[in-house]
């Protein structure tokens, strides 16, 4: 491959990791369309090579929030067993997928999370003095305590999340995250550390299969993964000095504008 | 240590030598030289989460928190036949 490529790959990771670490998410929103659109991968290779970058940045933001002990390790374990069943069937069926279907359901996904960045939904929890797990929110000093509810509702849902992740190479904290807090009674902050955990899990379900069946693009994988490990170390960094959440909806207004470049990528205008 | 404190510091060290790994492996193959560990780096990145969950359900069994070993260990089984998985 081209120099000039790679370079362009080892940039597509640096920002996806830095976007990734600033905004609590995998990356996979930002890899996927950049090596499709700039690149020319298809959906289905971008999407190989995207898991493998989403390990290596969550892994980042996992460490942080178990040292914290505000990820749910439990939790993540619980409902990443049907998040993998769904990853190795989302895996296999993207087999026998056209790509122009998975770059629809991509687009789709792209514009739910653009969406809910906009619209900052989430669910307050209040403090139960019976539940089972407490979590210390660092920032206030508040305690609270939290019981699992609708658990078989919030396990089935997380298999979906599985699917939609290693189809199209997104790390599925767009539908793990609001099942944690609205359905399950999570709270937000709890509900965003547990899916860090749970995505770099779901990315490696996904990105083995890819991976053990030769269809993962060595060079490009290697240099993007590199790429997104710079990029989460210095995107951490950058998080302790501004509050990324603020710029979500700047954010978001990118998600759009690529999910219309999308569009047009799959109609032959681009 | 704690369950959390043993994960994370796997996954920082698993992680770290993958991206070693790969970082060599990069080189040795743009210099015409196979692939063999480029492939190598870019599996011990991939399995880091996978090799996270073991060391938790040890500490867990080792905190003789067995229901959630359990839960573990169903976690590994479905990991393991999603690998075989062609």
């Amino acid at each position: 491959m081209e120099p000039t490529f790679l370079l362009i790959m080892l940039l597509i990771g640096i920002a996806a990791g830095i976007l990734g670490a600033l905004f609590g998410i995998g990356g996979g929103l930002f890899i996927v369309p950049a090596l499709t659109l700039i690149v020319g991968l298809t959906t289905k290779e971008a999407a190989a090579v995207s898991l493998v970058s989403i390990v290596a940045t969550s892994i980042g933001g996992t460490v942080f929030y178990l040292d914290n002990r505000v990820a749910n390790i439990r939790l993540g374990l619980l409902l990443e067993i049907s998040t993998v069943i769904g990853a190795i069937i989302g895996a296999l069926i993207s087999s026998y997928l056209e790509d122009w279907i998975v770059t629809v359901i991509f687009i789709i996904v792209l514009v739910i999370s653009a969406t809910r960045m906009i619209l900052g939904l989430k669910t307050e929890v209040q403090d139960d003095e019976n539940g089972k797990f407490m979590f210390h929110d660092v920032k206030t000093g508040k305690d609270t305590r939290y019981d699992l509810k609708n658990v078989p509702v919030g396990f089935t849902a997380c298999s979906a999340a599985g699917v939609i992740s290693s189809l199209t190479g997104v790390g599925g904290g767009l539908v793990k995250i609001p099942v944690m807090n609205t359905i399950m009674g999570v709270p937000m902050k709890v509900a965003t550390a547990t899916s860090s955990y749970m995505i770099g899990i779901t990315a490696f379900s996904g990105a083995i299969i890819y991976f053990l069946n030769g269809q993962v693009i060595l060079d490009v994988a290697a240099f993007t993964a590199i790429g997104t490990f710079i990029g989460a170390m210095v995107g951490s960094r950058l998080s302790k000095k501004f509050d990324g959440s603020s710029m979500k909806k700047y954010f978001s207004i990118l998600v759009f504008i690529v999910a219309i470049m999308m569009i047009l990528r799959l109609e032959g205008i681009m | 240590m704690n369950a959390e404190h043993n994960t994370s510091m796997t996954l920082k060290i698993s992680v770290y030598i993958g991206i070693a790994a790969v970082v060599i492996g990069l080189i040795v193959y743009l210099l015409d030289m196979g692939d063999a560990f480029l492939k190598a780096g870019l599996f011990i990145v991939i399995v880091s989460p996978f090799i996270g969950v073991i060391v938790t359900t040890v500490s867990l069994y080792l905190e003789r928190d067995m229901k959630w070993v359990c839960v573990a260990l169903i976690l590994i089984a479905i990991s393991v036949i999603g690998m075989f998985v062609k």
